[in-house]
């Protein structure tokens, strides 16, 4: 069981916020699968009231049938593990220096045992990323890592 | 708690406070400027491996300067700082006017999941064709032909048939050579190397017709590529150097590469068989309690005015001397303080980033792994020669040191303090 702290949507796009547009971020979030589309629908509220804009969400199944497209306008994505995909993880990795370079916030969102499976099997993306985060609802607790 | 309070004289913004710190600490914003590299990078003064020794920057400057068509090979850890002696490498030779120097970064050029030979010689090539107009006027034809023929083997071309072409079998012409089939007869001797594949050949050639503008004005030509050491399995680096590479010997064209940091380790002596200098940057740059090289790099970028000296000295401490989880420790105890609307960095806020980077370096570690560090965290020993050692090293749980030219390893001190006891 890894323990990372937990935070909220809320607080998560606060600190998007915090960084600006211009300061690049790769977030990790660990969900439960059940609440990923509580989630993503949270992030997307709070980053509209918050910063005005919105998160373009795609699910790793997606992004390796369609390619990750390069994005240099600061924006917000977010791909959901919607299955274990080696091929896009190792993708990740090999191109993690060139995600998000020139600005934009990359938030991973997945649950537990992939995103165990992405902290150990993909050591240039997990050196790069800016956090790793316990994600719930918004009546999920936050805190500190205990 | 609130984030904007009104006061009478001015509206307070905590954002602004951390927001320019967040900023100069960002570990993954390649600082090519350099202008923002003079005012956030505290450049090394002696190589990490040797005090005595000048920093690896201004040993592979001096030696691109000198010995033109020399191959340079960087190894290092992940976030050991290999990107910012490549840049510090790039801004030193820029003091002569005849310097033409190209970066580039694997990504750029290639996919790595398939060995993609070539590629590389073929991105230098583009590079440096765009180059000519601007330095030098108006390509000669033969020039642009090259620079042409690379784009299209870049990039590749589409061709329009009206009617598909016959490839139907022809009867052999004895007096044409363009029927003859050739049967290769292997001979006993083998060569050391394996030979230049043909599309590598007829890039490098194109290359070499792209380089002589360039040559003829005597200028001195460096290619610095950064990121294939992220091929983490050697065996793909080695098909770039023994194709792309060798091709490129005796064409006065300097090359230096990231290397992955698993051929530092590897017992076949590749790194020294191809490259004429080979430098290693621990991935702990130096150790924390020994010099002041972190705390210095931290100052720069303005931890003193947002942390105690204690919370500086912890987070240099459980950083090991990795500068990029220096900046991420640093970066993520101010999340925190923000977070809990703190106008400063506390104790508390180091420790919560202390622990997060920790439970990163514990995730998915398996039963020998985790062996291996206890024995390492009790008794002090650790061989860097099996799979797993090497595997605890690139993924950094595991750190090298040097002093005295001896190397030594220590268990990251951010995955000591979150490691479960055993059961």
């Amino acid at each position: 069981m890894m323990k990372f702290s937990d935070v909220t949507p809320f607080r998560l796009v606060r600190s998007l916020g915090l960084a600006g547009p211009q300061n690049p971020a790769i977030y990790l979030l660990i969900c439960d699968a059940p609440a990923a589309a509580a989630v993503e629908a949270d992030l997307q509220a709070e980053t509209a009231v918050q910063l005005g804009g919105s998160i373009h969400v795609s699910t790793a199944s997606q992004v390796l049938r369609d390619s990750l497209p390069a994005w240099h306008d600061g924006s917000t994505r977010l791909i959901y593990f919607d299955a274990w995909l080696p091929d896009l993880v190792a993708a990740l990795d090999r191109h993690s220096a060139v995600l998000v370079q020139d600005g934009g916030q990359l938030l991973l969102l997945a649950d537990e045992k992939s995103a165990e499976r992405l902290l150990s099997g993909a050591p240039n993306l997990r050196s790069r990323l800016t956090d790793v985060f316990q994600i719930g609802p918004d009546d999920f607790p936050g805190g500190l890592p205990t | 708690m609130a984030q904007v309070t009104k006061t009478d004289a001015a509206t307070f913004d905590r954002r602004q406070i951390y927001r320019p710190f967040l900023e100069h600490l960002n570990p993954i914003v390649l600082t090519r400027s350099v202008a923002e590299r003079n005012l956030l990078v505290v450049p090394p003064t002696s190589d990490p491996r040797d005090p005595t020794q000048p920093p690896i920057h201004e040993v592979f400057a001096d030696r691109a300067e000198l010995n033109r068509g020399t191959q340079m090979a960087l190894v290092g850890g992940i976030g050991s700082g290999k990107t910012t002696e490549l840049l510090l490498t790039m801004d030193r030779l820029r003091r002569h006017d005849d310097a033409v120097n190209v970066f580039l970064e694997a990504s750029e050029f290639t996919d790595f999941s398939e060995t993609n030979p070539g590629a590389m010689l073929a991105a230098i090539g583009l590079r440096l064709f765009a180059r000519i107009g601007k330095l030098f006027g108006e390509p000669s034809e033969q020039v642009q032909s090259a620079g042409d023929k690379l784009r299209n083997l870049a990039f590749g071309t589409t061709e329009w048939y009206g009617e598909p072409p016959d490839f139907g079998a022809e009867p052999p012409d004895s007096g044409d050579r363009d029927y003859m089939v050739a049967v290769r007869v292997p001979g006993l001797m083998k060569p050391r190397f394996p030979a230049v594949k043909k599309p590598v050949a007829e890039i490098s050639d194109l290359l070499g017709t792209v380089l002589a503008p360039f040559l003829e004005r005597d200028s001195q030509i460096t290619v610095i590529v950064d990121g294939l050491d992220r091929l983490i399995e050697p065996t793909r680096f080695r098909q770039f150097a023994e194709q792309d590479l060798r091709a490129v010997r005796g064409m006065q064209m300097t090359v230096i590469v990231a290397a992955p940091l698993l051929l530092w380790f590897d017992s076949s002596r590749f790194l020294e068989d191809y490259f004429d200098v080979v430098k290693h940057i621990p991935a702990a740059a130096v150790d924390p309690k020994e010099s002041r090289f972190l705390k210095d790099i931290l100052k720069r970028r303005g931890a003193g005015e947002l942390m105690s000296a204690a919370c500086i000295h912890d987070i240099c401490r459980f950083s090991g001397g990795v500068l990029r989880d220096l900046l991420e420790l640093a970066q993520s105890a101010a999340q925190y303080a923000y977070g809990d609307a703190e106008d400063r960095i506390g104790k508390q806020h180091v420790r919560a980033a202390v622990r997060q980077l920790g439970n990163r370096y514990v995730a998915g570690i398996g039963t020998h792994r985790r062996m291996l560090i206890r024995r390492l965290l009790r008794e002090g020993r650790f061989s860097p020669n099996t799979p797993d050692s090497k595997g605890l090293l690139v993924s950094r749980q595991v750190l090298e040191y040097s002093k005295g030219g001896l190397d030594y390893f220590r268990v990251h001190p951010a995955l000591v303090e979150v490691l479960p006891e055993p059961a």
